[in-house]
């Protein structure tokens, strides 16, 4: 297969790939989902830091000035997988998943302008429950709950250069995704007929974000994004069926109804040094405002990280080197889910990267990282998490 | 630096099948977790019951009487809970073929001695002291045209045909538990000169307390040990010789007629008759209108002294009014069938798990609780149960709280 049926293939895959959900955290079935961390693969490796990194190459969506940077067209996607394993002190159990989280094709319209449109998720559920429950006489019971899905968003984004400062901002536009739950009793005796009462909840609306980098020269920058609480409206659809079976689900009932749901608003910094071609750190702090957006039991968020990234080779324009990306760094953040408890969720991790150019004459880079960390306290929340993440990013170049 | 063509290659080479195997068919891991329950927030739901629910009403509803039609097993006579059950037989007798083969004609034949032979089927009979009743029955003569396709019952009027008939006076009955013998006397044969003379019978129930019997009729199988048709037995002189001739009854029928029948205070579930037991249950409030039901079963007594069935196929339909013509609909819902053979006692305890969606349609309030009708499936033979003590028992699970 030559190099240009495979760029067409993958750009084709992309596209028709809907991302879907980003699966993450068990502590993601109430409220909206787990918030998805929009940066690339390559900030992914460095700890998720790189809201300030703007040298031509950042595809993450977290500040949308980065666009500003961009001298080519591109396209950047990310696919992960992950085991976790979640255990509440005295049991544990494994599980893995995985899927494609998003892509952006970025297109420069003149120097210092630059365009561009995504899919990607902004927030994701991913919880499955097998429960056995005794009951009175009819006999025992299993309930099954599984969460799945996420709110996703098509983007279209703007970055322009000012001098020093790079601007930009981000309209996430609500029309994708669907967080479904489905509640399944099924009776041990197989003369009951199990219930399933499936709800999925659609939601439409807008959210925009903005960005701003100040390029102190060529080695130090500074960024600030903010995004504003929005509201968005939901509708859920309730789904009851007598049964699993394909003649019992048509059976099924539905009732319908709507409400808004209000997405937080968020703050954040980034910083950025470079040493010119070898070495690179980034460092990033973010807030984000959920314990206002009206639902009961929800903390404010904090995220910080902090990475490194080393290159090989040379600063050859010509890329006659090999130019290999080693990426190291390490966050720390809190979610806003309620616990029984009502004790605030914690979360860590440490990551490391690999980047290899596509062709040595810049075609694209594919990129590997693993993330190990846990979140939340076996003896706080009760459960507590570990995953391994293993992501895979590539960015391509139209020429 | 001399492997890195070949390690672009590879890289470049796994990256497209990656993203080929992974965008087919994204995975996730579909086996549940049983770690972390307690993350669930919200109220699951759970399952709730109602066990042992009365009937809060019953009526019994009377649709027609059905004449039994060919081939049907069983020839009833009796008198039961308000209906009266009768049997017409005719047998022919060709008196031409008969001499003939004796070498005579039918004018040199005279009767010596005329006999019917009914086999008795106690299983299909009513019950006292433990034993089949089969209680006292009279033959008379019919005194209107019939066939087994004439019709007992006006569907227009729904009301039964007087059907004419006198006693025919010298008969002797003679009975054992399985076989009864009836002795006519000479002029029960009705000749019209025609060559085929006939007898023709009509049994009637008796006076006295309530029976049921049952006799096989000529369309009973005989491949079956102990089916014994009905039959006609005549002994025939001509000149010196005494012919023996024996044959079947060429037609048989049996009907009802009420006959001062109450339907107040019983549930019957009757086939022949049509007679459908009507139970409706007031469902209590507090089971939610969301609610998905998972299992139903309605129970009652059958009263086996007060029922006559061999097989009972029934069926249990809902009753809706059509809001067009306001006519009362009927939806099946559950099949079933009553066999004598699974009864041991004689007030045995019957369950029947039936559709959950006929409760789930009331308490939704998709559908009025206008109750549920036990009705017979087929018509092709006269049984009845007497039900007694009717209540539902179902199963419900209440949805998960909404966020």
């Amino acid at each position: 297969m030559n190099t240009g049926l495979n760029r067409w293939v993958v750009c084709l895959l992309l596209a028709l790939s809907v991302p879907s959900a980003w699966g993450d955290t068990v502590f993601s079935f109430n409220g909206t989902g787990d918030p998805i961390r929009r940066v690339d693969a390559r900030s992914r490796g460095m700890g998720s830091a790189g809201r300030a990194l703007s040298d031509g190459n950042n595809f993450s969506s977290v500040n949308p000035a980065l666009l500003a940077s961009f001298k080519r067209a591109g396209l950047g996607s990310l696919y992960f997988i992950q085991h976790r394993s979640i255990s509440d002190g005295s049991r544990s159990w494994g599980t893995s998943d995985g899927d494609l989280a998003g892509f952006h094709l970025v297109i420069p319209v003149r120097p210092g302008t630059v365009f561009s449109v995504g899919l990607e998720g902004l927030t994701d559920v991913d919880f499955g429950l097998l429960d056995s429950v005794g009951v009175s006489t009819s006999g025992a019971y299993v309930q099954q709950v599984k969460g799945s899905g996420g709110i996703q968003a098509a983007t279209v984004a703007a970055g322009h250069r000012i001098g020093r400062f790079q601007v930009g901002a981000r309209m996430d536009m609500i029309l994708l995704g669907t967080v479904n739950e489905r509640w399944t009793k099924v009776f041990v005796d197989h003369t009951f007929t199990s219930s399933e009462d499936d709800i999925s909840r659609t939601h439409r609306g807008l959210q925009p974000s903005f960005g701003l980098i100040y390029q102190h020269d060529k080695s130090m920058s500074a960024a600030l994004t903010a995004s504003p609480a929005a509201t968005i409206t939901q509708t859920q659809r309730i789904r009851r069926y007598l049964g699993r079976l394909p003649f019992q689900r048509l059976l099924g009932w539905q009732e319908e109804s709507e409400l808004d749901v209000e997405l937080p608003a968020s703050l954040g910094l980034g910083f950025a040094y470079t040493t010119g071609y070898r070495w690179t750190v980034a460092a990033d702090a973010a807030r984000s405002y959920w314990s206002s957006t009206g639902a009961g039991g929800r903390s404010d968020t904090r995220e910080l990280s902090l990475g490194v990234m080393y290159r090989t080779g040379s600063a050859d324009l010509l890329q006659r080197d090999m130019r290999v990306e080693l990426m190291g760094g390490l966050r720390s953040r809190t979610l806003y889910f309620s616990t029984p408890g009502g004790e605030q969720l914690g979360e860590w991790a440490l990551s490391m990267g690999l980047g290899i150019p596509l062709r040595s004459n810049g075609v694209g880079t594919f990129r590997t990282i693993m993330e190990v960390g846990s979140r939340g306290d076996t003896s706080i929340q009760g459960l507590s998490e570990r995953f391994v993440q293993v992501s895979f990013g590539f960015t391509g170049w139209v020429k | 630096m001399t492997h890195m063509p070949i390690l672009i290659r590879t890289a470049r080479q796994a990256t497209l099948a990656l993203l080929l195997c992974l965008a087919a068919a994204g995975c996730s891991g579909d086996v549940l977790n049983p770690v972390g329950g307690s993350l669930l927030g919200r109220n699951a739901g759970g399952i709730r019951e109602v066990v042992q629910l009365p009937a809060s009403s019953t009526r019994q509803l009377f649709e027609r009487i059905a004449t039994l039609k060919p081939p049907v097993s069983n020839l009833r006579i009796g008198r039961k809970d308000g209906f009266a059950f009768r049997s017409l037989l005719r047998f022919e007798l060709p008196a031409d073929s008969i001499a003939a083969a004796a070498g005579g004609a039918a004018i040199d034949l005279t009767v010596d001695s005329l006999h019917v032979i009914l086999g008795w089927r106690p299983q299909e009979a009513t019950y006292r002291f433990g034993r089949p009743w089969e209680g006292p029955f009279e033959v008379h003569r019919p005194d209107a045209a019939w066939n087994e396709a004439t019709a007992f019952f006006d569907t227009t009027s729904a009301t039964e045909t007087v059907f004419p008939s006198s006693p025919i006076p010298g008969v002797s009955i003679t009975r054992s538990d399985t076989l009864a013998v009836i002795r006519l006397p000479l002029d029960a044969i009705a000749s019209d000169g025609s060559g085929l003379d006939k007898v023709e019978l009509l049994l009637e129930p008796g006076a006295g307390d309530d029976f049921m019997m049952a006799s096989y009729s000529s369309e009973v199988s005989t491949a079956v040990p102990g089916n014994r048709r009905p039959t006609i037995v005549v002994f025939y002189r001509m000149d010196d010789q005494v012919i023996r001739y024996e044959t079947v009854a060429r037609q048989d029928v049996s009907w009802g007629a009420r006959e001062g029948f109450e339907p107040d205070g019983q549930l019957l579930l009757a086939s022949g008759l049509r007679l459908s037991p009507v139970l409706q249950f007031a469902l209590p409030d507090t089971v939610p209108p969301n609610a998905t039901v998972n299992f139903a079963r309605i129970e009652f007594e059958l009263d086996l002294d007060a029922s006559v069935f061999d097989v009972l196929p029934l069926q249990m339909d809902a009753i809706a009014v059509s809001s067009a013509t306001g006519d009362t609909v009927y939806t099946t819902f559950t099949t079933t069938t009553f066999s004598i053979l699974t009864y041991e006692d004689s007030l045995p305890q019957v369950g029947i798990n039936f559709s959950q969606s006929v409760i789930r349609n009331w308490i939704s309030g998709s559908a009025a609780n206008l109750g549920m009708a036990l009705r017979a499936q087929f018509d092709s033979d006269f049984g009845w149960v007497t039900i007694r003590n009717p209540r539902i028992s179902f199963v419900y699970s209440i949805a998960p709280e909404l966020e």
